[in-house]
C-alpha cells in the first residue's frame, strides 16, 4: 500500500512514497505509517538506542545520530530553503538545539518528527531573516546546480510560504500521512489538508499545467 | 489503487513524482566528518552558540531579472526583482548605472579610475537611495594580495575616505566587507553634501588571512581624485520618543533613545546578556569610543546598526554599507554595552537591525584540581577549541596556581573554592605574558585582569595553607567563547 493513492477526508492525496533518499534511518526515515496513525519506532531502532545514550551525555552517540540523519536533514533543509549555506547553518543549529533539548524527547518516539520541528524552526527563522533583508528567494537560493535541475519547480516552490512548502514536503515527498504532518506541524489535520490543497493549486498555476503537474525534463 | 472520490489523480501523481524526483536529486552532499566535528565541538563547549564558520549567502543570477534589465523594462528598486537586480549589480553582471537608471534612481556617472602598486579602483558613479548616498566602486587587488584574500576566512575590509573642498571628512567610506576572499564590487555609503569632493583611496585595507589576531593591514597608497557631488534628495522629519526591545540569542537589545530630524538621526541602543552566566565581552571596541564603528574586527566583535523596513527598500541590500559614521558611545552601562550613533538624515526610519558579526561571551568554567596539573577544554576561538590548564606551584611566596589559556581567553573575576566550600580571594602575583585589558598588577584583584589568547599567568590565593590542600578545590574562571555571527537583532520602533 505504500504507493497507493488514498483519500484523506475529501482531499485526494498523492501516493505515499518511501523516503526519497537519505540514509536508511529508521527514525528520520522511518517508513511513514499508513493513514493517520503514529509513526512508531521499530523495536531495536538504532536511533532509539543512540538517543537514549545521547540523552545521558554521550556525545559520541549523538555524533552517530547526526551522521545517520544529517544528509536527510540537509536535503529537507535545502528543499525548504533553497539555499545551501542557509540550509547547512539550519541543520547545524537544529542539531545543536536537539542536543540541548534531548531531555524533552519522549522516550520511544521516532526521532525525525521531533527533530523536524526543531529544524523547521531554524528554517523559519532564516526565511524570516531573509524576508527582513528583502532578498528575493531566488536570489538567495542555492548554487546554480540547485536551480538548473528543475528551475521551474524550484521557483514554484519558492512561491509557497513555509507552511505550504513544508506540508508538500512532508506529505507528498516524505510520505507522511496528513495526521502525522499535522502532529509534526502542530496544527489540526484540516489545516494540513487546506495547505496541501492550496499548495497544489499554487504549484499548478506556477507550473502552468492546470493542475496536472506534468514533468518537464 | 485509486481511492473513492479522487479527482485528477493522474496529474497530481505526476506532480508528486516530480516533487519526489526533485527532492531525490538535491545534492545534499556535505563534508560530514567536518560538520560532525564542528557540531560536537560546539556541543562540548559550554556557552558556545555556534562556531561553525558561517559562509556568506551565495546568490544566483536570476535570468528573468537580467532579461528585464537588458530589455530596458523599468523595475522598482524596492521590489523583490529590484533586489535581485541589486544582487546582479553587486556581482558585476549588470552595469550599476544602468541598473540604477532602470530602478528610477537619479544615477550620477563618475567613471573615475585610479591605480597604483597593483591596486586599481574604479568608481562608476553614485546615487541617493532615499536615505544616504551610495558610491559604487570596484576594487581590484594585486595578485599576491588577492591570493591572500582568497585564503582568508574573514572578509576584506577596505575603506575609503572622502573629504570636502576644505579637507574635512564628509564620509567614512566603508563597505559591506564583501565575501570572504575575492570581492569585486564595493559600495561606499554615507551622507555626502553637494559640492567638490576629494576621493582618497586605499586609506586602509585589512585582510585577515586566517585568524583575526593575525590581521594584515595594507596601505596601498593609491592616488586621490576629485569630483563634484551633485545635489541629492533631502530627508523627511520623523520623531520617535520611546523605544522597544528585543532579544536574540540571549542578548537583549533595547533602544534607549531615538530621534530623527531632517539632518540627523540619532539612535541609542544597549545590549545586555540575559543570562547571569553569560557576559558580553568586548562587544565592540571600547578602547576607541567614538571611533568609526565600521572598524569591524572579528577578533573583538563589533556592532553594526542598519535600517530595515520598506521605507529603505531602495537600499541595494542590507548586508552592506553602514550608516554613516555611527560610533560606539562609551563603555558598559549597567553591565550592558551601549551603542550610540548618528546616522545623518534618515527619512521615515522605523526600525533597525543590530547586527553582531562576532562577539565573545563568557561562561563559568569549573576547574577541578587534584593537587597536580589539571586541564579542561573550555571556550574556544577561531583557531579551534580552547583549553585551560592549571598547575599548583609552591614557592617562597606561598602557594600559587599557574594558569595557562590556550586557544581561549580568560577574564575575571576569578574565585578559588576549597573542598569545603571556602572561597579564597585570588590575586595576581606575576604576569607572564599576553595580559590585556587593564593588566592586573601585583596584588590587584583578578576582576581587573584578562588573559589573552594563548597567554599564561600565575595566580596566588591568599590564606591558602599548602599545595596539598589544593586537592579537590575548584577554580572558577570565565572562558571566552567566540560566537560567530552574524546575528541580526531587529529593533522595531513604536509608531
Amino acid at each position: 500500500m505504500q504507493n497507493a493513492l488514498r483519500v484523506v477526508g475529501t482531499t485526494a492525496t498523492f501516493g505515499k512514497a518511501a523516503p526519497a533518499s537519505g540514509p536508511p534511518s529508521a527514525a528520520c526515515g522511518a517508513p511513514p505509517s499508513t493513514g493517520g496513525t503514529d509513526a512508531l519506532p521499530r523495536p531495536g531502532d538504532p536511533d532509539t538506542k543512540l538517543i537514549r545514550a545521547a540523552a545521558t551525555g554521550d556525545t559520541a552517540a549523538f555524533g552517530e545520530l547526526y551522521a545517520r540523519n544529517a544528509e536527510r536533514a540537509m536535503r529537507v533543509s535545502l528543499f525548504l530553503l533553497g539555499s545551501r549555506p542557509e540550509a547547512e547553518d539550519a541543520v547545524h543549529d537544529a542539531f545543536l538545539r536537539a542536543w540541548r533539548g534531548l531531555r524533552s524527547f519522549r522516550p520511544g518516539a521516532p526521532f525525525y518528527p521531533w527533530f523536524h520541528r526543531i529544524l523547521r524552526h531554524e528554517v523559519g527563522n532564516r526565511l524570516e531573516r531573509r524576508a527582513r533583508r528583502r532578498v528575493l528567494s531566488t536570489s538567495a537560493a542555492g548554487p546554480p546546480a540547485e536551480l538548473a535541475r528543475d528551475a521551474e519547480l524550484r521557483l514554484a516552490l519558492d512561491g509557497l510560504d513555509l507552511p505550504k512548502r513544508e506540508a508538500v514536503l512532508l506529505h507528498y515527498v516524505l510520505g507522511y500521512s496528513v495526521t502525522e504532518v499535522a502532529r509534526m506541524c502542530g496544527v489540526p489535520p484540516g489545516t494540513v489538508k487546506s495547505r496541501l490543497r492550496l499548495a497544489r493549486g499554487a504549484l499548478a498555476r506556477a507550473l502552468g499545467d492546470g493542475g496536472q503537474g506534468r514533468e518537464r525534463e | 489503487m485509486r481511492g473513492k472520490g479522487v479527482e485528477s489523480v493522474d496529474g497530481e501523481e505526476g506532480l508528486a513524482q516530480r516533487l519526489r524526483r526533485y527532492f531525490a536529486g538535491i545534492d545534499a552532499a556535505t563534508d560530514l566528518a567536518a560538520s560532525r566535528t564542528a557540531l560536537l565541538h560546539d556541543i562540548a563547549t559550554p556557552g558556545r552558540i555556534a562556531t561553525r564558520p558561517r559562509r556568506p549567502l551565495r546568490w544566483v543570477v536570476g535570468g528573468v531579472a537580467l532579461a528585464l534589465v537588458a530589455a530596458g523594462v523599468p523595475v522598482l528598486a524596492g521590489t523583490p526583482l529590484g533586489q535581485t537586480i541589486a544582487e546582479l549589480v553587486r556581482a558585476g553582471a549588470i552595469d550599476p548605472g544602468m541598473a540604477a537608471a532602470k530602478s528610477g534612481r537619479d544615477w550620477h556617472t563618475l567613471n573615475l579610475q585610479v591605480s597604483n602598486e597593483g591596486y586599481a579602483l574604479r568608481c562608476s558613479g553614485y546615487y541617493f537611495d532615499g536615505y544616504e548616498t551610495v558610491l559604487l566602486c570596484r576594487l581590484a587587488l594585486p595578485a599576491s594580495v588577492q591570493a591572500l584574500a582568497d585564503s582568508s576566512t574573514f572578509p576584506i575590509l577596505p575603506t575609503l575616505t572622502l573629504t570636502d573642498a576644505a579637507g574635512s571628512s564628509v564620509m567614512d567610506g566603508t563597505t559591506d566587507g564583501g565575501a570572504a576572499g575575492a570581492t569585486t564590487l564595493y559600495e561606499f555609503r554615507g551622507v555626502l553634501q553637494p559640492g567638490p569632493v576629494r576621493l582618497t583611496v586605499g586609506a586602509n585595507l585589512a585582510i585577515f588571512p586566517a585568524a583575526p589576531q593575525r590581521a594584515v593591514v595594507l596601505h596601498p597608497h593609491l592616488p586621490s581624485a576629485e569630483f563634484t557631488l551633485e545635489r541629492t534628495a533631502p530627508g523627511r522629519v520623523v520623531t520617535v520618543d520611546h523605544a522597544g526591545a528585543v532579544s536574540v540569542q540571549g542578548i537583549r537589545a533595547s533602544v534607549v533613545d531615538f530621534v530623527s530630524a531632517p539632518d540627523t538621526t540619532h539612535v541609542d541602543i544597549t545590549l545586555q546578556a540575559e543570562e547571569p552566566a553569560l557576559r558580553l565581552v568586548d562587544a565592540f571596541n571600547l578602547a576607541d569610543p567614538g571611533g568609526p564603528l565600521h572598524d569591524v574586527n572579528p577578533a573583538r566583535g563589533s556592532i553594526i546598526v542598519r535600517p530595515t523596513g520598506s521605507v529603505f527598500s531602495a537600499l541595494f541590500d542590507l548586508r552592506g554599507g553602514l550608516l554613516a559614521d555611527g560610533g560606539s558611545g562609551g563603555g558598559p552601562v549597567g553591565g550592558a554595552y551601549r551603542f550610540s550613533g548618528n546616522f545623518g538624515a534618515a527619512p521615515g526610519v522605523r526600525s533597525f537591525q543590530v547586527e553582531v558579526p562576532a562577539m565573545y561571551v563568557a561562561r563559568e568554567v569549573v576547574l577541578p584540581l587534584a593537587g597536580a596539573a589539571a586541564s579542561i577544554s573550555a571556550g574556544g576561538g577561531p583557531s579551534g577549541p580552547g583549553r585551560i590548564t592549571a598547575s599548583p606551584v609552591s614557592g617562597s611566596a606561598g602557594t600559587a596556581l599557574r594558569v595557562t589559556a590556550q586557544g581561549t581567553r580568560l577574564v575575571g573575576p576569578f574565585a578559588l573554592v576549597g573542598p569545603k566550600g571556602t572561597v579564597y580571594p585570588c590575586t595576581l602575583v606575576t604576569t607572564d605574558d599576553n595580559l590585556e585589558g587593564l593588566r592586573g598588577s601585583h596584588g590587584r584583584p583578578f576582576s581587573t585582569m584578562s588573559l589573552a589568547w594563548g597567554g599564561t599567568a600565575t595566580l596566588s590565593f591568599a590564606g591558602w595553607p599548602s599545595e596539598r590542600s589544593l586537592v579537590g578545590a575548584k577554580l572558577q574562571v570565565w572562558a571566552d567563547a567566540l560566537v560567530t555571527g552574524p546575528w541580526v537583532i531587529p529593533v522595531r520602533l513604536p509608531r
